[in-house]
């Protein structure tokens, strides 16, 4: 009986002391393969040796800290506050999916789809900025804030704007750490010293040793500008915002000038010049069942991810569902997918047209040929209503 | 075997210790919260007439289990067999019948308020549409136009914005896997069952801004930062310093003997290198602190502009100096300049009427919180969704 009694503790200490993430004392060391970090067609994992493990871990605790305290060198005391209080609140709100380095890999990842975002490339979605371009604050803040529909990032709405302003510190920061990382990793996956080779072609341990220490004088030599190069494109963000030059002409949704506009956006939709319809299809629902599983595979993120042209017919744009939002991402594409720059070939005009008939679309699917008639079952309501119905069978997100 | 007996015994006795204390505490939280709503009154009495009959119940059964199981059995089975019954007709049917009987009086004594809360709804058009998703509450209003499913919709995400005192209609749906709308300020709990479209009737009848008036007094956790340190110390050394308008009202309204306590914490203050290394705050100064402190922001008027001189006034508090609530002394008022005047010592009020979902729809289920924004008038309301509108019409 006491033995069950003992037992019957310890699974309520383990229920109620719940299952917290310990915090490791480093942040552990990307491990990439050589497709991901240099684009070679190789599923190789880039291994450092020791001695170059140790240095770059070295470099990393130097410039960034560990989870426990994270900082900066170059930063002052309020934005050293900051960045403490904004990982204590990654800990609890953020890290079960964005992972403890931010590289979009916590326990719960893995369930999600689309994946959290990996910040350690330095490439954001869902911004005002240039599509090489970093992010501004605000562009973080308000993803943030309104959550990103579509996928499981949920809107932080309720805090503080101090708190969030704090999160933003956090993220930027492991983005700069992610970053700084790559590139010292990829510069070795370019020209440091394969050791192993060395070995196998005969080299005397001395030499092998000797070069090890020099491409580590050289890392140590180089890191500076690296963050340099990271902080300067943080900083320059501000600069690249996408400002459309032309403002959105203003229609009465019920005048003939607003269906004009309609019929425009129709015609560049379907027309060669923006030819939207090659991945949205002819009807806007890009739907992924439809697909071509050769144009399947072939979609693929940056990161490696399945990443599909969107259902037009949803009315969800996970990036913000104002008119400038829209007007940006046809302007600049979707950095890291597939989505094409529309703003080298598309006049401000144009694009505004096509903002126009997309934001009409969800609700008016006619404008657009439907071929397939939608199958019964779906009983009331139309429009976005059957929209949402179509989401489900779409979205595999569910856990 | 008596050992057993009283651990079991245990049982009843701490559940009714604990409602109790639920009753005796309110301050502990584990009592209802405060109702705002007019169905809530019938509801809580239900909640409670329930709660006394089935408490009755279940403690005279646990009482009765006891003796039998353990204290009777030491009993009966002196000669080391057990004894053996067939039941009993007369037992039985007791059993039965008066419980059917109490469920029949429950049942219709339900039927008024049931009535009240789910089919006494005006068949007005739905203020909102409730979609819940996991793990949040998306919120749309119908836009300028008044029709939901037209692109000028407004889409606001966990929070949902009510006028006071009247009795509106929402829409609640899902678009995933079920979930369950909570307003337990309001006393409204309803499902939404993926494929349905359910009507939600409910008033509020106190605005947001009042219930935060009457819950504005500060506590010791508005005084801690997201790293657990405590932010009291600078606020003691400034009032102590009463080198403003207002850190010397506050000083000069606060008792002798805290006085002759924050003269010594300043001492300690100034040998540990202030503002590097706070020393912490003794509990005496704390507790007085905090006290004294309620006790201006209850009676007190801060918004003297000859005490706000040198404050930076946030927007909203300046807006809500120009339409103060119940007359120019108002706790929150007073609560937002002290905020104002230590920003970042004091934590934000974030008292609020909860939006919850009280079905476990997954992992992420006790993120999905949002708020109910009562306002005081429909035009405040009005001006909240065109604000609203503008921002999300944004072309530049
Ligand atoms: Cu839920």
């Amino acid at each position: 009986m006491s033995r069950r009694l003992t037992w019957l503790t310890g699974l309520s200490v383990l229920l109620l002391g719940g299952c917290g993430i310990n915090l490791p004392g480093q942040y552990p060391l990307a491990s990439y393969t050589r497709a991901e970090l240099i684009g070679e067609k190789s599923d190789e994992r880039v291994d450092l040796p020791p001695a170059i493990r140790e240095e770059l871990g070295n470099l990393l605790v130097d410039y960034f800290g560990t989870p426990k305290q994270p900082g900066l060198l170059s930063i002052s005391d309020e934005q050293w506050q900051n960045l403490i209080h904004g990982q204590a609140l990654y800990q609890k709100h953020c890290i079960h999916c964005h992972g403890l380095n931010g590289g979009g890999n916590g326990p719960t990842a893995p369930f999600l789809f689309p994946r959290p975002r990996d910040y350690r490339r330095g490439v954001f979605k869902w911004k005002s900025t240039t599509r090489t371009a970093k992010p501004t604050r605000e562009d973080l803040l308000l993803i943030l804030k309104e959550g990103a529909i579509g996928t499981s990032m949920p809107p932080f709405r309720l805090m503080p704007e101090k708190q969030l302003n704090e999160l933003v510190d956090y993220v930027i920061f492991l983005s700069m750490r992610g970053e700084f990382e790559r590139k010292l990793l990829q510069y070795y996956a370019t020209e440091g010293p394969n050791v192993r080779q060395m070995y196998a072609e005969g080299v005397s341990g001395a030499e092998v040793q000797q070069s090890v220490a020099q491409f580590n004088k050289e890392l140590a030599e180089m890191a500076p500008e690296v963050l340099a190069e990271v902080q300067e494109s943080w900083r320059q963000a501000g600069d690249d915002i996408i400002e459309p030059n032309e403002t959105m002409p203003s229609y009465n949704v019920e005048s003939e000038e607003y269906e004009a506009s309609l019929q425009r956006g129709k015609e560049l939709y379907l027309g060669d010049k923006a030819a939207c319809y090659k991945c949205h299809n002819r009807d806007g629902r890009a739907n992924v069942a439809d697909m071509d599983p050769s144009m399947r595979e072939k979609n693929v993120d940056d990161w490696g991810q399945p990443n599909y042209p969107r259902n037009l017919l949803l009315g969800m744009y996970r990036g913000g569902r104002r008119p400038v939002d829209l007007f940006r991402r046809i302007h600049q594409g979707i950095a890291g997918a597939q989505m094409p720059a529309g703003g080298s070939n598309l006049k401000p005009r144009e694009i505004w047209d096509i903002v126009n008939f997309v934001r009409a679309l969800p609700y008016r699917p006619s404008l657009l040929p439907q071929e397939k008639p939608k199958s019964a079952g779906h009983g009331h309501g139309h429009g976005a209503e059957e929209s949402h119905a179509a989401e489900d069978d779409a979205k595999a997100e569910d856990h | 075997m008596s050992k057993w007996a009283y651990f079991f015994l245990a049982v009843p006795i701490l559940v009714v210790a604990i409602f109790g204390a639920s009753l005796l505490f309110p301050s502990l939280g584990w009592g209802l919260p405060e109702n705002v709503s007019t169905i809530g009154k019938s509801i809580d009495f239900l909640y409670y007439a329930i709660l006394a009959i089935t408490g009755v119940v279940f403690v005279g059964t646990q009482l009765a289990l006891c003796w039998l199981l353990f204290i009777e059995k030491g009993q009966a089975s002196k000669d080391g067999r057990g004894k053996y019954t067939h039941g009993n007709h007369r037992a039985e049917v007791i059993w039965t019948v008066v419980p059917a009987f109490v469920l029949g009086i429950i049942a219709f004594a339900q039927m008024p308020a049931w009535y009240q809360a789910r089919f006494n709804g005006p068949r007005v058009d739905p203020i909102a549409r409730v979609v819940a998703r996991q793990f949040e509450w998306r919120i749309v209003y119908p836009g300028p136009d008044g029709q939901y499913d037209t692109s000028d919709d407004i889409h606001v995400p966990n929070e949902l914005h009510v006028p006071v005192n009247r009795r509106v209609r929402i829409e609640l749906r899902t678009m995933d896997v079920l979930h369950s709308f909570f307003l337990p300020h309001l006393r409204v709990k309803h499902d939404a069952v993926p494929g349905l479209s359910v009507p939600v009737w409910f008033d509020a009848t106190k605005t947001t801004r009042e219930y935060q008036n009457e819950n504005a007094e500060l506590s010791n956790a508005d005084f801690r930062a997201v790293d657990g340190t405590t932010r009291l110390g600078r606020i003691c050394v400034a009032i102590d310093e009463a080198k403003t308008p207002l850190t010397s009202f506050l000083k000069d309204h606060l008792s002798a003997e805290t006085r002759a306590m924050l003269a010594s914490y300043l001492v300690t203050w100034n040998a540990t290198l202030g503002a590097e290394f706070e020393p912490a705050v003794p509990s005496g100064l704390r507790s007085a602190m905090i006290g004294e402190l309620n006790g201006i922001l209850a009676t007190e008027d801060l918004s003297d502009p000859k005490l706000t001189e040198g404050i930076n006034l946030t927007a909203s508090t300046t807006s809500h100096l120009a339409s103060p609530l119940g007359g120019r002394k108002s706790t929150l008022l007073n609560r937002e300049i002290l905020q104002d005047a230590f920003p970042g010592e004091i934590k934000p009020l974030e008292r609020h009427f909860d939006l919850a979902c009280a079905e476990l729809c997954g992992w992420g289920h006790y993120k999905m919180k949002g708020r109910l924004i009562v306002h005081e008038t429909q035009e405040e309301l009005d001006a909240w969704l065109a604000e609203r509108h503008a921002e999300q019409e944004a072309s530049r």
